[in-house]
């Protein structure tokens, strides 16, 4: 390429960049940020306006944020922040007037604000592009050759590794005309940053989205994140003041048709099933955008578009953690020294070392954009019914209903919404064979111990867990039938060594991938031949993501 | 009020001009101009001449047409009153001329079979029906002891009114209550739209109770049974226990389980007297709604971890001929223990 090429690409992608909607919002960061206090503050006014109701609102606000500051701090937890928690105190013992208590809420919610938001900056998304793009390309490269000599070499891409599967092709119409608001599944902190190369790999614009403020204590992400249009969840704070500034802040970066991406399930599924049930708060924004939208706009107000994601993984790194959390939670599991496998930078790129050197593979299916009643949606960002009827989203928002409704209407709007991504889910979760064989050994091991509750399940010796490979292979024979079935109908995605492979390769494939660095693997073949696993609970965790499609009747 | 004042207001949409049908239609009518849809030409221009339909008087505010495209455009709000039966075709019919704007209400007290992604038979309600069929989002029930024999003799009768959107339940607040009239609100649709579903299969069992020449003392045991075993089926198909104890529960079991010229009951209490299916649904004329849903919900309550002794005995009568006396002797001798535990 010529260097007046270069020049010029370099020239037009700047011009480009400086179209982005997240690129125009934080040219006025400062006049985003009051106009989301504002908001903030009319939002929980119009709630209750009396003085009693803001008083006892500011008066829970302080005391969580007491108990909370009591707590083991973290890093993000300065002292200047400490310190605005004392002087809020302070102020709310010597107010009594109702205008107090709006000054105290005004700086409430500006303090809240200016921790969420984050700050876009073009020239550090360019380089976390090229990291992620060349550095991982280099590492994969190095690893995949064998040594260091080969870490220029261009023999592979990512994209061998990484597969991207559906509606790709909309999606990037569908930036052009509407706002995006992807909504992937969660499994693994590594979900951020492959979603992130998918976007660049798909040539979308900029996605704004939540990080836990968790992962801000690792400098590393803290770096780029603070950056790229990331905004901070903290899970801790669950008080009305911050939810409510939180929830201002996506509605409004909706509004000025930033491209969102939220993770509905709220937090990484500790079971490893696909969400059953998702978080409505930050859902519930995509709605109230919409109708904003449409109040200012009419009619031809720019759609918001939600895009299911799913992330198909052999191999999980936090696995054995989360399914122990899992079955803590479910009165089966025993307390356990909590691990944070991402807790340092070199941790992170130690495991992605392993990734890039193993013969892994990942698979990101993305479902079919739908408007946000669940209709598909074509590239123009029509809505259809299934049966093909146009819908005009228009009428969903404009029907002349009383206020008082409203927000119940729109409830159950989120509600029909998360539904609908809950199916987009099942019908795009993408069947590797590792899921296959997980799933069939871990029934079979409950079948054999049928008596057992989970607890007693959990509690035997690995000699018990031993399955027969023959009967193994019937049964993963009878599952795959079945799974191939609903492959047909278009209710599940199938990898394609599962769609071209033979059952022995399919098998042997499964058991050589399922959770395969971790250091007690979930299925192996035993000297005799047969299967057996060297941790129940994480082959549990990698059964659990074909659950929800009625399979288990059929293993016998 | 005087139908010359009303030609401003927006018209209310019945689709079914059967006996339900009309006496709401009847109700709406008091208030609103109605648009009384029937699917036949024949039966539209006999209501016309006549200004009758199922027997009943029809107000002059109520205009027959047999056009779904018209009920559609002219009414923002449209009762569906037809068979479950009937539905499929009566909303597919009707589904392309909706949009997200519609609120459709329905009294049909039956289920839908349906199948899920593994093909396996399962049961689906009306308004899970019309959900997947049309892009209609705001959708409601009437549900509750409405025998139109006592709504068209004026008597005080209520009914309740369920939806997810509380839009809805005030629409149809404000459209039937009257001083004759009480509408009572619920926001668990699947409880109400089952409650109204599964007391027919209980209803069928108290006329063969009639049909045997039992006393009340028996029919209060089937009826307190009956409705344990309503609930166990509703908690499984997703309804909470509120809507089984109130209006549409209770109230609506304890009416059609007294009431002689209820079709279930009716058909329960000639099939204890030895009658053939086949005769006496020639002899009643009209759809028998349990006979249906004692089908769908005895193959559903199979792959279950629930008892539901009344339903499979209710199912082997109507279809592996079990005679009644027999029936009932198996229900004696269940081993069932303890009254009610669903409440804990």
């Amino acid at each position: 390429m010529s260097l007046i090429n270069q020049v010029f690409q370099s020239f037009s992608q700047k011009k480009k960049q400086k179209e982005w909607p997240l690129v125009k919002m934080n040219q006025q960061r400062a006049a985003f940020l009051q106009e989301v206090i504002q908001e903030s503050v009319q939002n929980m006014l119009t709630e209750d306006e009396s003085t009693a109701g803001l008083r006892e609102k500011i008066s829970q606000t302080l005391y969580r944020e007491k108990i909370r500051l009591n707590k083991k701090l973290w890093k993000v937890d300065t002292k200047a922040k400490i310190l605005f928690w004392q002087q809020m105190e302070k102020m709310f013992h010597q107010s009594q007037q109702k205008k107090n208590y709006e000054e105290m809420l005004q700086k409430i919610m500006y303090h809240y604000v200016y921790e969420i938001a984050g700050n876009f900056r073009p020239s550090y998304y360019r380089v976390a592009e090229k990291i992620v793009e060349y550095g991982f390309a280099r590492l994969l490269n190095a690893s995949q050759l064998g040594g260091l000599r080969y870490l220029f070499s261009k023999k592979y891409q990512l994209k061998d590794k990484i597969q991207i599967i559906g509606a790709t092709e909309d999606l990037k119409k569908l930036a052009k005309i509407g706002t995006i608001v992807m909504v992937p599944t969660h499994f693994s902190h590594l979900d951020s940053a492959l979603i992130g190369w998918v976007i660049k790999t798909l040539g979308l614009p900029p996605f704004i989205y939540g990080a836990g403020l968790n992962l801000f204590n690792i400098k590393i992400f803290a770096y780029f994140m603070n950056s790229l249009g990331v905004y901070k969840i903290d899970r801790r704070k669950k008080n009305l003041l911050y939810l409510t500034a939180l929830k201002a802040y996506a509605n409004l970066t909706l509004q000025k048709q930033c491209h969102s991406l939220f993770y509905p399930g709220g937090t990484r599924s500790r079971s490893g099933m696909l969400e059953k049930t998702l978080k409505l708060g930050l859902l519930s924004t995509t709605i109230t955008a919409q109708r904003n939208n449409y109040q200012k706009y009419g009619k031809n107000a720019p759609k918001i578009f939600i895009v299911p994601v799913v992330f198909n993984y052999h191999f999980v790194l936090e696995a054995p953690m989360l399914i122990q959390q899992h079955l803590l939670l479910e009165g089966v599991g025993k307390k356990f020294q909590e691990q944070d496998f991402y807790s340092k930078s070199y941790k992170i790129l130690r495991f992605l070392g392993k990734f890039f050197t193993k013969d892994s593979e990942m698979c990101i299916s993305i479902g079919h954009a739908m408007d946000l009643l669940g209709n598909a949606v074509d590239a123009k960002g029509n809505s259809y019914t299934s049966e093909g009827k146009y819908v005009d989203t228009y009428e969903y928002f404009m029907s002349g209903e009383k206020n008082d409704t409203v927000k119940k209407k729109e409830d159950q709007y989120t509600q029909t919404m998360s539904q609908a991504i809950i199916r987009a889910y099942y019908k795009i979760n993408c069947v590797f064979t590792s899921h296959l064989v997980a799933f069939v050994a871990f029934r079979l091991i409950k079948k054999q111990h049928a008596s057992l509750d989970f607890k007693h399940l959990f509690g035997l010796s690995s000699k018990e867990h031993t399955l027969d490979y023959d009967i193994f292979y019937r049964q993963v024979q009878k599952i795959y039938q079945k799974i191939m079935l609903l492959y047909q109908s278009k209710a599940i995605q199938v990898s394609p060594i599962m769609l071209h492979q033979n059952m022995d390769y399919i098998i042997c494939h499964g058991l050589k991938h399922v959770g395969m660095y971790h250091s007690k693997r979930p299925l192996i073949k035993d000297s005799q031949g047969n299967i057996t696993t060297q941790s129940l609970s994480t082959l549990y965790y990698y059964h659990n993501r074909l659950m929800g499609y009625g399979l288990e009747k059929y293993v016998s | 009020m005087d139908s010359k004042n009303m030609y401003h207001k927006p018209s209310i949409g019945v689709v079914g001009a059967g006996r339900f049908g009309t006496a709401i239609a009847n109700l709406l009518a008091k208030k609103h101009n109605v648009l009384l849809y029937a699917r036949r030409k024949s039966v539209v221009t006999t209501m016309q001449i006549q200004k009758k339909s199922a027997k009943q008087i029809l107000h002059p505010n109520i205009t027959p047409t047999n056009q779904l495209s018209v009920i559609a455009k002219k009414c923002e709000t449209i009762f569906i009153m037809v068979s479950a039966t009937g539905l499929p075709s009566c909303i597919q019919a009707l589904a392309p001329y909706l949009s997200p704007y519609h609120t459709i209400i329905h009294g049909i007290k039956g289920l839908i079979h349906a199948k899920d992604i593994m093909q396996n038979d399962t049961i689906k309600t009306i308004s899970q029906i019309i959900t997947d069929a049309s892009v209609v989002v705001k959708i409601g029930c009437i549900s509750g002891p409405n025998l139109v024999r006592e709504l068209e003799a004026k008597q005080p009768a209520a009914t309740v009114v369920a939806s997810k959107f509380e839009e809805v339940n005030k629409t149809v607040q404000q459209l039937l209550r009257s001083v004759q009239f009480q509408v009572y609100s619920s926001h668990d649709i699947i409880g109400v739209e089952l409650c109204g579903a599964l007391k027919n299969i209980i209803a069928i069992a108290a006329g063969c109770l009639s049909g045997m020449q039992y006393g009340d003392n028996t029919k209060a045991l089937l009826i307190s049974r009956g409705m344990v075993e309503m609930i166990y089926i509703g908690k499984a198909l997703g309804a909470s226990i509120a809507p089984f104890i109130g209006l549409a529960g209770i109230g609506d079991l304890v009416a059609t389980c007294a009431n002689h010229s209820s079709r279930n009951f009716s058909f329960g209490y000639q099939l204890a007297q030895g009658k053939a299916v086949k005769d006496i649904l020639t002899e009643i004329q009209e759809t028998v709604e349990g006979i249906h849903t004692v089908q769908m919900v005895k193959k559903y309550v199979q792959k279950q971890p629930i008892r539901a002794p009344i339903t499979e005995i209710v199912y082997r009568m109507i279809f592996e001929q079990l005679p009644a006396h027999h029936a009932l002797h198996i229900l004696m001798k269940y081993p069932f223990h303890v009254d009610v535990d669903f409440l804990q």
